[in-house]
């Protein structure tokens, strides 16, 4: 693996509405830097940050995740655009690659169905789930006490 | 993005910093007898939520709780009153207030069976009672009390529960408690205590907006805080069901009542009259099915509680009312026929699953324009709640 190859990836998705700017963000950052914030004023919540170092290992692996999923090859144009629900916003640069890709907030894989691009956008749906999954996993790795 | 570490400084409410933990229950200080009783009772490591807060309840500080649901609340103050009764008192030394008389019940059974080597006198004040039981084991003198607030209420006034030597005054499912409906009734009871009582509150959700109620009639409270984004259990896994027509959701129930009966299923619904109805049409459909709600006889409901205790039913449909705090180790599913109306009640319904780390699930029914409140209420938790798969039932 080239480790000088530039690399960076955020993904946000959130709304506007009666718990003030409600969202969800994360980025992985070549150097093994990762952050995410959660933001809600839903009964006087307020932001949650977090930060952390991965090894090479992990950042490796989200590497190939993107380019197992062929993320970058799709584009935008045709995806439903944000509207009053929110939006999704995901920025990837990788070697010589750099996308940036805004979309509505998805309920169902019935929406990416009736979509103008389903292909495309259910790439875009199943790379969403398995950053989340991995990202989440990390970060209760690294900061969740166990319970039990 | 504007992910500044110094804005960290400005949240309001964290886990105290003086949160010691005690990793075994024989090293807690605690009673020979009472001790005795946790192990009869099966524990046999501390849970992260008794490792920290048993010690401060037992030292006297007001302490507020929060602990996933399921991970052994009901336990951390059970240890901590029994620990701080004298026995050789008769005068009742501890109310507890939960918001449902099932549960309120519930904790008197846990309290009585981790007491069992303590000659604990305790006794559930709920509503749906004869009244005068309680009045005669009042006077026969009860060590701790359980009970929902309108009959600790009425005792309280009758004079019967005596507070003259109460040391301490919990409250199980706090939020819940310190909500509208309960809010003005909870002031009344803390007017009969003496000065100094110690007040401990727990919850698996405890909004900013209830912590700061908290400082109306707590002293200095030790905290001991979850972050909402690591409220939701791993063991629970959550899934969705997006249907066109609310009809629909009768048709999928159906096709999963196989896999509610492996083990026990729990069927949530937003009224009384909606179980009433669900609960007909499933019958009429030849499935067999528990039903239970807040407008039944308090002694119909005692005899559902028990049946589904025992396994005797398998599928419950009811309402709010089974939300919180009731364990019932053999539940593995969870389904929301109708999302719940906040987004507190969505973690301690499915919380009803995956008991002290068992495996569960939580499937939502919902309607197209239904999606969208799920998914705010899955980002807020940072969770993840996906389309339900085909073979949910290897997951059960």
């Amino acid at each position: 693996m080239d480790i000088e190859e530039p690399f960076f990836l955020r993904y946000y998705t959130g709304h506007s509405g009666r718990f003030g700017h409600e969202f969800l963000e994360f980025e992985f950052h070549a150097d093994g830097i990762c952050r995410y914030a959660n933001n809600s004023n839903y009964r006087n919540e307020n932001m949650i940050r977090k930060q952390m170092k991965v090894t090479p290992a992990v950042i490796s692996e989200v590497k190939r995740i993107i380019k197992d999923s062929e993320i970058l090859q799709e584009d935008d144009e045709q995806w439903p655009q944000r509207n009053s629900d929110g939006k999704q916003e995901l920025e990837i640069r990788l070697g010589d690659k750099h996308i940036s890709f805004v979309t509505s907030k998805i309920a169902s894989l019935a929406e990416v169905q009736r979509s103008e691009d389903p292909e495309g956008l259910r790439v875009f749906y199943y790379l969403v789930q398995d950053l989340k999954c991995l990202m989440l996993s990390l970060i209760s790795s690294h900061f969740k006490i166990k319970p039990i | 993005m504007a992910l500044d570490r110094q804005h960290d400084s400005k949240l309001k409410f964290e886990t105290s910093e003086d949160v010691k933990i005690v990793s075994r229950f024989d090293q807690m200080g605690l009673k020979d007898d009472l001790l005795r009783g946790i192990f009869a009772y099966n524990f046999e490591r501390p849970s992260a939520i008794q490792q920290r807060a048993i010690t401060p309840i037992k030292r006297g500080r007001d302490v507020i709780a929060q602990a996933q649901s399921g991970t052994g609340k009901t336990a951390t103050f059970s240890i901590g009153i029994l620990q701080s009764v004298d026995t050789s008192v008769r005068d009742t030394q501890a109310i507890v207030l939960a918001p449902t008389r099932e549960l309120a019940t519930q904790i008197q059974s846990v309290i009585m069976a981790l007491g069992d080597y303590m000659n604990i006198q305790s006794h559930a004040c709920i509503g749906g009672t004869r009244v005068g039981e309680d009045l005669k084991k009042l006077d026969h003198g009860q060590h701790i009390v359980t009970g929902t607030p309108g009959r600790i209420i009425d005792v309280l006034k009758r004079g019967n529960l005596r507070t003259r030597h109460l040391k301490m005054l919990v409250l199980d499912e706090a939020d819940e408690l310190l909500n509208k409906g309960f809010k003005e009734q909870i002031y009344d009871i803390y007017r009969y205590l003496p000065p100094g009582t110690q007040v401990v509150l727990l919850s698996a959700t405890l909004p900013p907006d209830v912590l700061d109620l908290t400082k109306k009639f707590m002293t200095d409270p030790i905290r001991i805080l979850v972050k909402r984004d690591e409220i939701t259990l791993e063991g629970i896994k959550q899934f969705f069901v997006a249907v066109e027509k609310e009809e629909w959701k009768f048709d999928t129930l159906c096709d999963l009542y196989d896999t509610l009966t492996i083990t026990q299923a729990v069927i949530f619904c937003n009224s009384r009259r909606k179980v009433d109805w669900l609960t007909a049409k499933m019958r009429e459909a030849n499935f067999t099915v528990a039903a239970m709600h807040g407008e039944m006889p308090q002694r119909e409901r005692d005899a559902i509680m028990q049946e589904f205790r025992q396994g005797a039913s398998r599928v419950l449909i009811t309402t709010d009312v089974w939300a919180r705090g009731i364990d019932v180790q053999q539940v593995s599913l969870v389904i929301n026929y109708d999302l719940p109306i906040n987004r507190e009640n969505y973690i301690h319904r499915i919380g009803r699953s995956g008991r002290f780390g068992r495996k569960g699930v939580a499937i939502n029914f919902v309607r197209n324009e239904d999606v969208k409140t799920l998914r705010e209420i899955e980002q807020y938790y940072s969770t993840q709640i996906d389309e339900m798969p085909m073979n949910v039932t290897d997951l059960v």
